[in-house]
């Protein structure tokens, strides 16, 4: 246990370690180096950069919204390579086109020399070739953790009356693929090895990975990673873990808690990640000190990938507990792809009500798109939690909880990850294999509601994605001024007669 | 039973029954001058021909013709009384019989003025009153055509019903009728013109029930057509094996109707008709398929079969 203030790390820092050699070493994939030289060799090819690791902590020191140095670029149709190139000389680092990343037809670049990616989108957009250039916004989780204490009080569940829509549809099916977009859960029992700052140095430590004993391995696909490794899906954070215990935790097993859609395959795609993965990676590379407890986040680039890769890999509903204050045009095409392909989407429309209820990006987008679908926040009284961002662009709401008003009975409970284990601050050897009773509360906590709600529609035998949303909007029960209607499942799945 | 065999049985009831009309239109020349035809009950002089008149004939009486009046009188009275002795047949078609009732009903048979006794009297005229009770079986095609298409799997459905039905001399008919819709269809989910079935079972009840005043506007004899109109309400009821009470649809609306028929007398105490009716019951669909499809009238259109009993 550490008591030291959650930013340990400055700018200063930052730079010095900018500084040394390490950060050539960053930039390679693979093995890092330590600074007490003990060599750390990453078990699978990493995803996460030391230079991004330090893109993300700048970001988090700055409030950023976007990966420093990052932007996504579409080149005109036909544009060749040579063209390409030519737009491209408008970086001052001069990149290749070589060095780009592609994820379908947007271009990720990585810019050593100019952090701004603001600066760098702008440049790029006045060069004749390039369609569009967009800074690789960084998206923020969407929930608020609580006291770790044990309770078992699914009210949420209760309130949409799911007893009698599991009725109707038991849980979907497992020919129903749901994809979470989030920090991952663990899919496999295994014990990796990290270099990590202790306080005084940088030293190995030793991380299990347990699975989420509610929730079967067997209705569990291998997902994918976008964003640290090409290893297996893991959560470093436990936000996924809640997550997709919402959408599908076992049910009728004897066993903790129940999920929405309960016989549903998963699919974990990670595409955030929090401290603990920027502090491992910044340690191996030899940095001392702690990484900000913020730092972290949801690259774009991570997740237009993986919402690409659901909807190719068959997924039928996808869910995006994550979001900021910057609108992403190619995220938003990859959206519209993922739609147009049969799946469903949910978002978390943001947690921001209080600092100025502004406009929240993926979820604005989703007003826009017959298939997708931004999701506020009830508390425990089924009225708008304190919290959750309105507007019209608020397309439906479901129980995200509000511990402000309601304290720990007011949270949405999971089986997860236990928060404890696992606090920057309060912890140096963290370790994500035990599983508690966890109670968070955020629009990341609706959303997944929503998805499950699209899963059970969806092997009910609503098979679009815009008659999912509409059946949904037709079935909710209004909330009144907030405009948002209260999700209702067994009238959703119940469906329409005659008369009513 | 499905739609397709109600309107056989429809057909089937029509072969049958219209033969018992076509000696209606058998006509006979008056062989005499100044012969009179009689107002029912003989008493009053409906109408005085000359030899060479043709009349049709819709009826017998003992020895006389029930024929259309080949005038219309000030009374309004259409048919009237002429003794067979004064006329001759046409044509070959068969000439009604002589209604056992009637066959002590005069001695003379062109001398009708002297007084007839009290009974016979009774009998030869018409009731003042008729009070009828009737089953109808017929096929209605819900207005809200899209909607029961979706829902049911066919807007044209059988319907089945009774009432009663009161009559007077001068035509009127007041009647109180019920009739009875139900199958069995499928909840499901409409976009973009896109039927997503849901799997739960649900199933329709429709019960008119209307109260109707109409007007019987032509009559030749055992033929007659009418008119009528009036209102109801209608109870209507969805339910379905996993709905609890609430879930369930049972409510009331109010129906307006217009009929159009034709009857037959069979006998002095069966008739059968033939009606074509339109219901309205607006209103009563705004939640479920129907609201998707902006079809929110209940009402039906609907021909059917109706077998009267009674005088």
């Amino acid at each position: 246990m550490i008591t030291s203030p959650r930013r340990l790390v400055s700018l200063q820092r930052l730079g010095r370690a900018l500084c040394t050699a390490l950060a050539a070493t960053f930039a390679t994939v693979g093995a890092v180096q330590a600074q007490d030289d003990a060599p750390w060799t990453s078990p699978h090819p990493l995803k996460l950069s030391g230079a991004r690791a330090l893109a993300m902590v700048a970001a988090a020191d700055r409030d950023l919204p976007y990966v420093p140095g990052e932007v996504l670029v579409r080149f005109k149709p036909g544009m060749t390579r040579t063209a390409q190139q030519r737009a491209l000389r408008a970086v001052r680092s001069q990149p290749q086109v070589d060095d780009l990343r592609w994820i379908h037809d947007i271009a990720v670049l990585r810019d050593t020399r100019e952090a701004d990616a603001t600066v760098l989108a702008a440049q790029l957009r006045e060069q004749p070739e390039v369609l569009s250039a967009e800074p690789n916004l960084l998206h923020r989780l969407q929930a608020t953790p609580n006291d770790p204490s044990f309770a078992e009080r699914q009210w949420n569940l209760t309130a949409l009356d799911m007893p009698r829509a599991w009725d109707i549809n038991p849980g979907a099916a497992s020919n129903v693929t749901v994809a979470v977009l989030d920090t991952g859960m663990n899919t496999r029992n295994v014990t990796y090895q990290f270099r990590s700052w202790n306080g005084t140095a940088v030293g190995p430590v030793n991380v299990p990975f347990a699975i989420n004993p509610d929730l079967s391995a067997a209705r569990v696909d291998d997902g994918a990673d976008f964003v640290f490794w090409d290893g297996p899906v893991l959560d470093f954070d436990g936000h996924g873990t809640h997550v997709t215990g919402t959408v599908g935790q076992e049910t009728n097993n004897e066993t903790a808690l129940a999920g929405m859609a309960y016989r549903a395959t998963i699919m974990p795609l990670k595409v955030c990640i929090g401290f603990w993965e920027v502090q491992f990676i910044l340690s191996a590379g030899g940095y001392s000190g702690f990484a900000p407890v913020d730092a972290g986040g949801c690259p774009d680039d991570a997740t237009i990938e993986a919402v690409y890769y659901a909807a190719d890999h068959g997924a039928k509903v996808l869910n995006l507990s994550l979001g900021g204050t910057a609108p992403s045009q190619a995220l938003k095409e990859a959206l519209i792809y993922a739609v147009e392909k049969g799946a469903f989407i949910s978002i978390a429309a943001g947690n921001e009500f209080e600092d100025g209820n502004p406009v929240s990006y993926p979820a604005a987008d989703a007003a826009t798109i017959d298939g997708a679908m931004s999701v506020g926040a009830v508390g425990r009284e089924l009225t708008h939690a304190s919290y959750s961002n309105t507007g019209t662009w608020v397309e439906i709401a479901a129980p995200g909880g509000d511990i402000a008003v309601d304290a720990a009975e007011g949270a949405i409970w999971q089986v997860g990850l236990s928060p404890t284990d696992a606090q920057p601050h309060q912890t140096t050897g963290p370790r994500f294999d035990r599983y508690f009773m966890v109670g968070l509360d955020g629009t990341s906590m609706a959303a997944p509601h929503v998805a499950g709600l699209g899963a059970l529609l969806y092997s009910q035998g609503v098979t679009k994605p815009a008659a999912i949303e509409a059946l949904i909007k037709k079935t909710a029960k209004d909330q009144g001024e907030d405009g948002a209607g209260l999700i209702q499942p067994r009238a959703a799945l119940f469906g329409l007669g005659v008369a009513k | 039973m499905s739609a397709r065999r109600s309107l056989t049985l429809l057909l089937v009831l029509s072969a049958l029954l219209l033969p018992a009309a076509a000696w209606a239109q058998s006509q006979v020349r008056v062989t005499q001058d100044r012969t009179t035809i009689w107002q029912p009950g003989f008493q009053i002089v409906a109408d005085v021909v000359d030899a060479g008149t043709t009349l049709t004939v819709v009826g017998r009486r003992d020895t006389f013709y029930e024929v259309e009046l080949p005038r219309v009188t000030t009374v309004g009275r259409r048919t009237g009384f002429v003794a067979v002795a004064r006329v001759t047949a046409l044509d070959d078609r068969p000439m009604p019989a002589s209604r056992p009732p009637a066959a002590r009903r005069r001695a003379a048979a062109d001398d009708p003025f002297g007084p007839a006794p009290a009974r016979d009297q009774a009998a030869t005229s018409p009731a003042r009153v008729s009070f009828r009770v009737f089953g109808q079986a017929g096929v209605g095609r819900f207005a809200a055509r899209q909607t029961f298409e979706t829902v049911m799997g066919s807007a044209t459905a059988p319907w089945f019903g009774g009432g009663i039905q009161i009559g007077t001399e001068r035509g009127w008919l007041f009647e109180v009728a019920a009739d009875r819709y139900q199958d069995t269809g499928r909840r499901v989910f409409v976009h973009d013109g896109e039927v997503f079935d849901l799997g739960s079972e649900t199933t329709v009840r429709v019960v008119p029930v209307t109260f109707s005043l109409g007007y019987r506007f032509w009559r030749r004899g055992r033929l007659s057509a009418y008119a009528s109109g009036g209102v109801g309400a209608v109870v209507y009821r969805e339910t379905s094996p996993i709905a609890s009470e609430d879930e369930n649809a049972d409510e009331r609306f109010a129906t307006y109707q217009a009929v159009v028929g034709a009857e037959v007398g069979l006998t002095r105490s069966v008739a059968t008709a033939f009606e074509a009716q339109y219901s309205m019951t607006p209103g009563a669909l705004e939640r479920g398929v129907g609201g998707l499809y902006d079809e929110t009238d209940l009402g039906v259109m609907q021909v059917r079969v109706k077998l009267l009993f009674g005088r």
